[in-house]
């Protein structure tokens, strides 16, 4: 019987305890918010000089997070590693933790501790997280960095039209440039030549081409599906049918919940995509095909043409080798004569993704971390992997251009040459609107469930509940 | 005499309860477990011959043979991937759960099974309403509480955070399988002098041994692959856990199928193991409870 009772007060103990922890779980936490205190030439916690003139620092540890992951892409994660241990050297007591993780995940882990009030204190980060982040004073603004004549490589490195990409609506910089983005309609060069075909200067040429590799029992054009990868074309069809401005009137200004009026054009760029579609561009099962399926359908001649971003190259180098490699050229996506508002030269691409620095950490970090971002804006970061033909490098720099694979070299004179830049829908829209696109529409025009007015309809109403999220 | 009479006499013939069959229907059955078994070792085989092709032999056929074994993928996966340590951090964490889910998750299952209190049963339910949260709700909360504590890139925080979230559905197992031990067993230690802590560690825990090898199989599954809370709990490099270690060849600017390939036949042979060793107490404990009543 005493046991019974023991156990009746335990047990009461226990409830007591469970309530305590249920009410402090859903107390409030202390406000974090406060306006970030940004200055590149701030007094705080200066470095100290010893007598040798070494300059150190107060022990500190900077958190780095990029997509240069171990198993990934090896040689980019070494070059990052010698960069760490050097930069290391150079400041004593700093640490630097190069937190690497695939860009999914990364953005998933990103987002979870900004809302957790504990982000790193830089990382790499798409156009479009860095929008929302700025909106919150989350990030520093590198205006003021890049003006700071203490950081004047950022200047020399990169000429305005690449800086200007990530401005937010007030003028401020939200991201340093992390490599240059810039889409391309590839193509297999020997399937060309073998039918004596010419590559597609207009959207109607590639309907004419996609009935010519059905001829041949082949497809014209392919994307991973499963992997929501049409955030790419959809940027493109917007802006060869409604031009450049419309785009971003339409996912950044005043026409945010106008995406089924056709004078901002999103109801033309899905009618173009279902013209495609019923051209039989796409082989079955796009839908369900994952980017690296995608890819090996591509390497094994099954379709013609491939179009994404710059990185592209390096996978079928993964997946074909330099003999495969050697036959894919490029061409801009084809322009659409019969779309009078719409921009025939424009690219996709420029700097949509970019490395973000934290602003609510202490001003000494913040300082130490514009060193550090500086490193990984550098040539140096970016040259030994574009020579491989791994990556694109954002600002000027000279290099072996015998080194990388042919498709690197035209790629880079293609970034630097291109007349403007438009960013991928999944670094222009916001989330919201980027995944009723990419998730719902395309996929579902593709497959046949919806109807071009259907999947209009589903953007829009994701865009008017983005919008009303806003009020 | 009809099928079923004729089935139920062979039963009752001998003391042994094999059932006699038919040759067609043992063709048949081992047809459909010839099947099976294919469909399981599979996945499992086409994994270990596409971890030991080039990437370019891959992509041209995917089904085929390895011309030649490509052992580099192994070397690759396990230098530059880091596998090694990925593995040894994974295998900390398992322990950790391992050990925590036992301790908390017997005791409590005791108590509540065994002993009559008023709100015996509200605490169950509010235990076992766990298994209703699911991690992904609680990743913010989560994140919080482990930084505020500063046991951010802590593999033991980490196991401990695995344990808590196995605490529901064990309990759950546990307290009914601990509820159907006979009384008198109990009774009689008692009567015999036995004390609680004895009746518990040596009538009680030896009893419940399936059903604890069940939970613990059930948890070892659930850390060792686990990915979500071990991303957002680490960022060091060096304690990474193995599926983030996994994730890493697969990345937007390339994927190295092959190597992945090869670590994932490295991610399963500690679990094999596991297997070969407990085959007989996995297969006790996973039919827990499926004769009760």
């Amino acid at each position: 019987m005493t046991s019974k009772r023991k156990m009746g007060f335990l047990s009461k103990v226990l409830l007591l305890v469970l309530c305590l922890a249920v009410l402090a779980g859903c107390a409030t936490q202390q406000a974090t918010d406060q306006k970030p205190a940004q200055s590149t030439d701030k007094p705080a916690d200066k470095p100290q000089t010893q007598d040798g003139g070494q300059t150190t620092t107060r022990q500190m540890t900077i958190r780095y997070m990029s997509p240069a992951t171990a198993g990934g892409q090896s040689q980019q994660y070494e070059i990052l590693n010698n960069l760490i241990a050097k930069f290391q050297e150079e400041h004593p007591g700093v640490t630097i933790i190069h937190d690497a993780l695939p860009t999914a995940d990364l953005r998933t882990k990103l987002t979870v501790e900004m809302a957790s009030g504990n982000p790193p204190h830089c990382s790499w980060s798409p156009l479009n997280y860095a929008r929302e982040f700025m909106r919150d004073n989350a990030i520093i603004d590198w205006r003021p960095v890049y003006e700071d004549p203490k950081h004047k490589e950022f200047k020399e490195w990169f000429d305005e039209k690449v800086l200007e990409f990530s401005a937010y609506k007030d003028g401020r910089l939200m991201m340093a440039p992390y490599e240059a983005s810039i889409d391309g309609l590839f193509y297999n060069s020997e399937i060309f030549e073998k039918y004596g075909w010419e590559p597609p200067k207009t959207f109607d040429d590639l309907i004419d081409l996609a009935a010519k590799c059905r001829e041949q029992g082949i497809y014209a054009i392919v994307t991973g599906g499963k992997d929501m990868r049409f955030a790419w074309m959809a940027a493109a069809l917007m802006a060869r049918a409604a031009g450049v401005e419309n785009l971003k009137q339409l996912a950044l200004g005043d026409a945010l919940t106008k995406w089924n009026d056709p004078q901002y054009g999103f109801p033309q760029a899905m009618q173009k995509f279902k013209q495609l579609v019923d051209a039989g561009a796409f082989p079955p099962g796009t839908v369900g095909l994952s980017a690296d399926e995608a890819d090996r359908m591509f390497v094994r001649g099954e379709v013609a043409m491939y179009y994404e971003g710059q990185w592209k190259p390096g996978n079928w180098l993964a997946l074909g080798g330099e003999e495969f490699l050697d036959k894919v050229k490029r061409v801009n996506f084809p322009a659409m004569p019969d779309m009078p508002n719409g921009d025939p030269n424009v690219c996709v691409g420029g700097t949509v993704v970019g490395t973000i620095a934290a602003s609510q950490k202490p001003q000494d970090e913040i300082d130490m971390t514009i060193e550090w971002v500086k490193v990984v804006s550098s040539p140096a970061y970016y040259v030994a992997g574009m020579e491989a033909g791994a990556n694109l490098y954002a600002g000027k720099t000279a290099y072996d251009r015998n080194k990388p694979p042919r498709i690197t070299n035209d790629l880079y004179d293609a970034f630097q040459a291109a007349g403007g830049y438009i960013p991928s829908m999944d670094t222009l829209a916001p989330p919201a609107i980027d995944l009723a696109i990419k998730q719902t529409a395309m996929p579902g025009i593709l497959s046949g469930e919806l109807t071009v007015e259907e999947a209009i309809a589903e953007v829009q109403k994701a865009a008017e509940e983005y919008a009303k999220s806003l009020e | 005499m009809d099928a079923r009479a004729i089935m139920t006499m062979e039963m009752d013939k001998g003391s042994s309860s094999q059932l006699r069959v038919s040759r067609k229907a043992r063709i048949l059955i081992y047809f459909t477990m010839i099947l099976a078994a294919v469909i399981v070792l599979l996945p499992l085989i086409w994994l270990l011959f596409s971890s030991l092709k080039t990437q370019e032999e891959l992509t041209r056929n995917v089904w085929s043979f390895p011309r030649k074994l490509y052992i580099q993928n192994y070397i690759n996966a396990w230098t530059r991937g880091r596998m090694g340590t990925y593995m040894l951090n994974s295998l900390i964490s398992t322990i950790v759960t391992i050990i925590g889910t036992i301790v908390t998750s017997v005791t409590l299952s005791f108590i509540l099974a065994r002993f009559n209190f008023k709100l015996n049963r509200l605490i169950f339910y509010i235990v076992i309403a766990g298994m209703m949260i699911p991690i992904h709700s609680a990743v913010i909360p989560l994140y919080i509480m482990h930084k505020d504590l500063n046991l951010q890139n802590n593999l033991i925080a980490l196991g401990i955070t695995y344990a808590a979230f196995r605490i529901s559905p064990s309990v759950f197992i546990l307290e009914s399988f601990m509820r159907s031990i006979p009384k008198e067993l109990e009774e009689s230690a008692i009567l015999d002098g036995c004390g609680i802590w004895r009746l518990f560690t040596t009538i009680i825990v030896p009893l419940s041994k399936d059903a604890i090898i069940s939970i613990v199989i059930l948890a070892v599954l659930a850390c060792w692959n686990e990915l979500l809370v071990s991303m957002l709990l680490i960022s060091e490099p060096f304690i990474k856990t193995l599926p983030i270690g996994l994730m890493g060849f697969i990345t937007e600017y390339n994927a190295e199928y092959t190597q992945l390939c090869a670590g994932l036949v490295v991610a399963c042979l500690p679990s094999l193991l596991f297997y070969a060793i407990l085959q007989e107490k996995i297969i006790k404990g996973m039919t827990v409870g499926a004769l009760k009543g």
